[in-house]
């Protein structure tokens, strides 16, 4: 591959994926340094797994993680990225209490990244940053829809407590 | 998706990766749904950010990166990799893109290589041993060769993929028993069928089809289609279309 591909591929994928960095980490360097690992590792490794799934996926999997990490690594740039993120300001839209439940929830949930394990975490944002259906999840995970239900309804459990222990949502 | 649901995020970048086409199944959502019109409209914003703001300051280290992954570039990583992994990385990405295909030193032909009308496309990919490769017009396979298809429709409908030979004889790929297209339901993020075909003996030049219908349809109408069309045309190489109604994109290839 040269150049003039490398530049037409990220012309066309990057904006994808550096929206998708942005939104998780909230910072503009850390979404932009992280857009760029995930085309080096795609350039590294991306032949097996996009036989096996396609592009999108893949790009998804690849770049939630990475995020995800970052954020967890509590870098000192980074210290307050999950924070960040559980108090964005993107809502399933509309007014009145059952969007603000849905906002509170949500909040809940990605409120307790740090505290689970990788699977539960990139499931947490795909159902409640990304708005996918468990299906959606199964495939970009490569895992049972069975699977991501049970774990998801772990984690809303978890956020549910919570929110009943700080005195806000319903129980 | 249902009349109440919004898409999720990876509906909608597959919805752009297939270039927002006006008769994709979102279309009917959007027009009613100002949050997502605003969701669109937000990602606008995004890409012009990147090519703003990102594009420009990282595209030297990612070419450095591509660079060093092709085989022979450095002979420390030429040591260390397996020797098909540059070329492989190389062609992959390409088509990480959905629409753009590549071979050295040609120049690369329109990026919507095998769209369906209404936006939608279908990637086939190859393996070859150990090698993984996007098959693009003209390609030549071999027996042998396991083929993988990964469709990006514009919305709920039937589909069906086959190959047409020299002959006209069809044969079903998806579904692998032929009979009745395949319902489909909007796009999950363009994720490979599942299984692959594994390509036969014969040689020759074969198009591979992707059609498409909001309606059902069988495989014998995709036969009639075929044999009418290759009687008109003259030649498989000249008959890019199949006759009849059907949304459809062809691929041709040779068996070698």
């Amino acid at each position: 591959m040269d150049r003039d591909d490398i530049a037409r591929l990220y012309r066309e994928l990057g904006p994808l994926v550096h929206r998708r960095c942005l939104r998780l980490l909230r910072h503009p360097e850390n979404a932009r340094d992280a857009t760029q690992e995930v085309f080096v590792r795609a350039l590294r490794h991306a032949p097996e797994l996009m036989w096996d799934r396609g592009c999108l996926p893949w790009l998804y999997r690849v770049a939630t993680n990475l995020c995800l990490n970052r954020l967890r690594d509590r870098r000192p740039e980074d210290s307050e990225g999950l924070e960040r993120l559980a108090a964005g300001g993107e809502g399933a839209g509309g007014a009145g209490p059952a969007a603000e439940d849905w906002l509170s929830a949500r909040r809940a949930v990605l409120g307790l990244l740090g505290q689970l394990d990788d699977d539960a975490a990139q499931i947490a944002v795909h159902a409640w940053m990304d708005e996918m259906t468990q299906e959606e999840i199964a495939g970009v995970m490569g895992l049972s829809r069975k699977t991501i239900g049970k774990k998801l309804a772990r984690v809303e459990e978890l956020a549910r407590r919570w929110r009943e222990a700080q005195g806000g949502g319903e129980a | 998706m249902s009349a109440e649901r919004c898409p999720s995020e990876l509906e909608l970048d597959a919805f752009e990766l297939a270039g927002r086409p006006a008769d994709h199944g979102l279309q009917a959502h959007l027009a009613g749904c100002g949050r997502c019109r605003a969701r669109l409209a937000e990602r606008d914003q995004a890409r012009e950010r990147f090519v703003r703001e990102v594009y420009p300051v990282t595209l030297a280290a990612l070419e450095a990166a591509g660079e060093r992954a092709r085989p022979g570039a450095g002979w420390l990583a030429w040591l260390l990799r397996p020797a098909l992994l540059g070329v492989a990385a190389g062609v992959l990405l390409l088509s990480l893109a959905g629409l753009l295909w590549w071979r050295g030193g040609e120049d690369p032909p329109p990026a919507s290589y095998v769209g369906v009308k209404g936006g939608a496309s279908l990637q086939v990919w190859a393996r070859r041993g150990e090698r993984v490769f996007p098959v693009g017009p003209g390609a030549r396979l071999r027996a042998g060769d396991l083929l993988r298809f990964v469709p990006l429709l514009p919305g709920p409908g039937y589909m069906m993929i086959v190959s047409v030979d020299a002959r006209g004889k069809v044969s079903p790929y998806h579904p692998p028993a032929g009979g009745r297209a395949a319902a489909v339901r909007p796009p999950l993020g363009a994720p490979a069928l599942p299984g692959s075909i594994e390509l036969d003996e014969s040689r020759g030049p074969e198009r591979l089809w992707l059609l498409f219908s909001t309606r059902e349809f069988e495989l014998g109408e995709v036969e009639a289609a075929a044999a009418e069309g290759l009687r008109a045309a003259g030649s498989l190489e000249a008959l890019a279309v199949l006759p009849g109604e059907l949304e459809q994109a062809s691929l041709l290839v040779w068996k070698e």
